[in-house]
């Protein structure tokens, strides 16, 4: 399904993987990502996914993320594949996970690979990558 | 200095004109500055994107290469080949990862 508003907020359904060690989530189905054009990064997930990814098991990367209040967060991060099933395309790139995140999060370097159109009046999402 | 006849919309050449007013007022040679600069602009970033999109990732094991390829797939395909236990593994990538960045307004901390 392509992108599309779920209270207003636009979301994305990805898959995420590990292939290297061969680990998917969600298990079965797609995930909702919300787009967030503020989150300069690629993709943020809850601990717990980052977990099930197994993506700590590798040498991690730790980045500062600055909030829109001013304060920074830590994060802990790693290389990772999203798959975009209803565009058929795959991009790989540095999926980190902030302590208390509750959802995933698609930011401005996975999105830069699309045009993306909100139409608040009618709720419609148009989305189309790159030429 | 090359001449170039371009066709633009008439809502692109409104605002068009209408920047070049904003940015350069009413003298000569504000129309092709403009022009030039949103160019290179424009350039600049397919340019990037090129360049990004040919990115490449190593694993490293204690700081030691052992596996490089274009894609995560790939990489791994490789790591599986030559029986690299994962575990332990610093995958790097030629894509830059800012050390700081904004985290927008979805990530909090609890």
């Amino acid at each position: 399904m392509s992108p599309y508003f779920l209270d207003n907020t636009p979301v994305l359904e990805v898959i995420l993987e590990n292939p290297i060690m061969n680990k998917r989530f969600p298990s079965d189905g797609e995930a909702l990502a919300v787009v967030d054009t503020g989150y300069e990064g690629f993709l943020l997930v809850p601990e717990s996914i980052f977990h099930e990814l197994s993506l700590e098991e590798f040498a991690t990367d730790q980045r500062q993320l600055v909030l829109a209040n001013g304060l920074s967060v830590r994060s802990v991060g790693t290389f990772g594949k999203v798959v975009l099933s209803s565009f058929k395309i795959r991009f790989d790139g540095f999926i980190e996970a902030v302590h208390g995140a509750e959802e995933i999060v698609a930011g401005t370097e996975l999105i830069r690979n699309f045009t993306i159109t909100l139409d608040y009046c009618v709720r419609k999402i148009e989305a189309n990558k790159c030429k | 200095m090359g001449t170039i006849t371009i066709v633009l919309s008439d809502d692109i050449e409104k605002r068009l004109r209408e920047a070049v007013r904003r940015l350069y007022g009413s003298g000569k040679g504000g129309l092709s500055k403009i022009i030039g600069d949103a160019l290179e602009s424009y350039f600049a970033t397919i340019e990037r994107s090129a360049t990004e999109s040919g990115s490449s990732f190593k694993a490293l094991k204690e700081g030691v290469l052992v596996a490089e390829a274009n894609t995560l797939d790939e990489l791994a395909s490789v790591l599986r080949s030559k029986g690299v236990e994962p575990r332990g593994l610093r995958i790097i990538s030629t894509r830059h990862v800012k050390p700081v960045a904004r985290g927008g307004y979805r990530a909090r901390p609890t």
